[in-house]
């Protein structure tokens, strides 16, 4: 379970300061798909970084699993598997190889760290190019070894931040497949994105971000109903823009 | 985690990485060993030289009928060039086709008037050894003066007998030795240069480092990791330098014989003690460079940076090339000035002759930066502004 109590984080830029997540109150629970949906820059990739533990909150916390990311950050990163937006490998390694170095930071070791890692291959259908160069990959392959490397410790939490961009429709298919499974084997999963498509075939609920403030939370139909609009993008748009939709 | 452990396991994937990028092997063993060899090319061709003595080509002026091969008895009468007038021969000088100009006239005993050119090395040569036969002859016809009357000769009675101390093994008599500490400095920073930017800023700048820091692993282990590899590229490029030496000695030609005319051996104590004293150095690299890498953006900026700090490193590395020159080698203030002190040192034990009055300042020196620069390093590491901007 994720929980997020008053989030905000203040970013300095020279004088000039940013507040890029404003008291964010969201709740994603095991089982379900949680879509973080907003344009760029509204704050979803700092609210998952907090999240995920890589910077701190400036006020309010969060808790996954019950674990706070504040005073327990090094058993929330136990628990939590995070994709960034970039595929982010090493060029220079094999699959298996970042997976088996990835798997060691995690504190696995001999036959229990290889046991994970050729879990993970499967899971993410990796087989057939694991032994490959990270360089040698296509975007699409490259990707997966990107989600094994997020589940090689199986964590009951995932944090997705955008997970199919860049990717072709194949690739992209994947790893929205993938998210089904995740969520069927009980999985806390919060995912980014700004694809409409993406979010009505996933999401059980959408947290609508923009400019670092919730603008709306609930289930799509609940959203919908709110905004009283008939489709996902028209209530986001919105939310997010009310005059020009009310125009 | 410990951070030991975490250190140890970003350390190995590093060098896993390493030895699969052409540039640690082009940085840490190609052209360090290039490098020496086209020193030791270079260098032997002067020294080749520098043994055969230069033709010099004299221009001379004298009075009719005077016999010069009994005033330059030394000299080889083919290099002697007559000429009519003093104007004649200065311009057989500025045009190079002699070395220099020698007028003699037979007045009241006999003068010389030389022209030369003090721009011309070898010109300048000339006149001093000219001067030195002269000399001789002077004597000698002081000699031959007190015997026919007679007298005591006491001209020898100052003798000077030069004697070269320097020892008779190892590469003391070679000029190798003055260039050697320099490309080990040289190499030691550059090897890890060619890694860092990429290492560190480059982990930024693609997104790792961000995969990186959402692992349990300690951010003072993910410094300290990265800090022993480049280490390990660093040492690699300075003793791939010495090694490249040793390898230059044992071949037999011609032109390394000049360089090394006794071989190369350095004993086991001093080896080890420049093996420790390149590792502190290298320690001292390693740091400096993870930290101002971490500082940057992207590799680029890192590159910058580096780029501008590799001056500062190189110009004391430069002067100990020339330190024996300027009589400061014994300095006390030499041996506490970084990268300056482990030069001095690298080249004094490859004479024999350094001492643990030396070595412990400069072991000092080196890990007490190397500390300093792991701790900034290590802070870097744990600031999120640092490690997420690009």
């Amino acid at each position: 379970m994720v929980k997020t109590e008053s989030i905000s984080k203040e970013f300095t830029d020279g004088k000039k300061k940013i507040l890029a997540v404003n008291s964010v109150n969201f709740t994603a629970v095991p089982g379900e798909i949680h879509a973080l949906l907003g344009v760029n820059g509204a704050g979803k990739t700092t609210l998952l970084r907090l999240l995920s533990t890589v910077i701190r909150p400036t006020s309010g916390t969060a808790t996954l699993n019950g674990l706070s990311i504040e005073n327990e950050a090094a058993q929330v990163r136990q628990s939590i598997g995070f994709l960034s937006t970039s595929t982010a490998l090493y060029g220079r390694l094999t699959g298996r190889e970042l997976l088996k170095y990835f798997g060691g930071l995690y504190g696995f070791t001999g036959s229990s760290l290889n046991d994970r890692v050729q879990s993970a291959i499967a899971q993410t259908q990796a087989e057939n190019f694991c032994d490959q160069l990270c360089d040698r990959m296509s975007t699409g392959q490259k990707q997966r070894i990107s989600i094994a490397r997020a589940i090689v410790h199986e964590p009951p939490i995932l944090l997705f931040d955008e997970p199919t961009a860049g990717l072709d429709i194949l690739a992209a298919q994947t790893v929205l497949e993938f998210l089904e499974s995740a969520r069927e084997n009980q999985k806390t999963i919060v995912f980014s994105t700004h694809n409409m498509n993406e979010v009505e075939r996933l999401a059980d609920r959408a947290t609508i971000i923009h400019g670092g403030e919730i603008k709306g939370f609930g289930t799509l139909q609940e959203i919908k109903t709110l905004t009283n609009q008939p489709t996902t993008e028209q209530a986001f748009l919105s939310l997010i823009r009310p005059q020009a939709v009310t125009a | 985690m410990t951070t030991g452990t975490g250190a140890k396991q970003v350390f190995i994937k590093e060098l896993r990485e390493f030895a699969r990028d052409r540039r640690v092997l082009q940085a840490s063993i190609i052209m360090p060993i290039f490098m020496v060899a086209l020193f030791v090319f270079i260098f032997g061709i002067i020294q080749t030289s520098v043994k055969e003595k230069p033709k010099v080509e004299i221009a001379i002026v004298t009075p009719p009928g005077f016999d010069i091969t009994k005033f330059l008895p030394q000299t080889d009468q083919d290099s002697i060039t007559s000429v009519t007038s003093w104007e004649q021969g200065a311009k057989l000088v500025r045009d190079k086709e002699a070395q220099l100009i020698l007028e003699i006239k037979q007045e009241n005993g006999v003068t010389y008037r030389v022209g030369y050119l003090e721009s011309a090395p070898l010109s300048a040569m000339a006149v001093a050894a000219l001067q030195n036969q002269l000399t001789a002859e002077n004597l000698k016809l002081v000699k031959e003066t007190l015997k026919e009357n007679n007298l005591p000769d006491q001209t020898d009675h100052n003798k000077l007998k030069r004697e070269n101390l320097d020892k008779d093994d190892g590469l003391a008599g070679s000029i190798i030795v003055s260039l050697l500490p320099y490309l080990i400095v040289l190499w030691a920073f550059q090897g890890g240069m060619s890694v860092v930017a990429d290492l560190v800023a480059g982990e930024k700048e693609r997104g790792t480092m961000e995969t990186l820091l959402v692992s349990p692993v300690r951010r003072a282990a993910v410094a300290l990791g990265k800090v022993l590899a480049v280490m390990v590229v660093c040492f690699l490029g300075s003793i791939t330098t010495l090694i490249g030496v040793f390898l230059a000695a044992t071949i037999k030609h011609p032109l390394t014989n000049n360089l090394f005319p006794t071989g190369v051996s350095i004993g086991l104590l001093d080896t080890i003690f420049a093996i420790v004293t390149i590792l502190t150095l290298v320690a001292f690299f390693a740091t400096l460079m993870v930290t101002i890498a971490a500082r940057a953006r992207n590799i680029r900026e890192a590159q910058t940076h580096l780029g501008l700090l590799t001056f500062m490193i190189l110009m004391p590395a430069v002067f100990s090339q020339i330190i024996g020159f300027t009589g400061l080698e014994s300095a006390t203030w030499v041996y506490w000035t970084p990268v300056l002190n482990a030069a001095v040192v690298l080249k004094n034990l490859i004479l024999g002759s350094a001492t643990i009055a030396q070595l412990a300042p400069v072991w000092t020196v080196n890990l007490i930066l190397a500390a300093i620069f792991l701790r900034f390093a290590m802070q870097l590491f744990r600031r999120e502004e640092i490690l997420l901007r690009v």
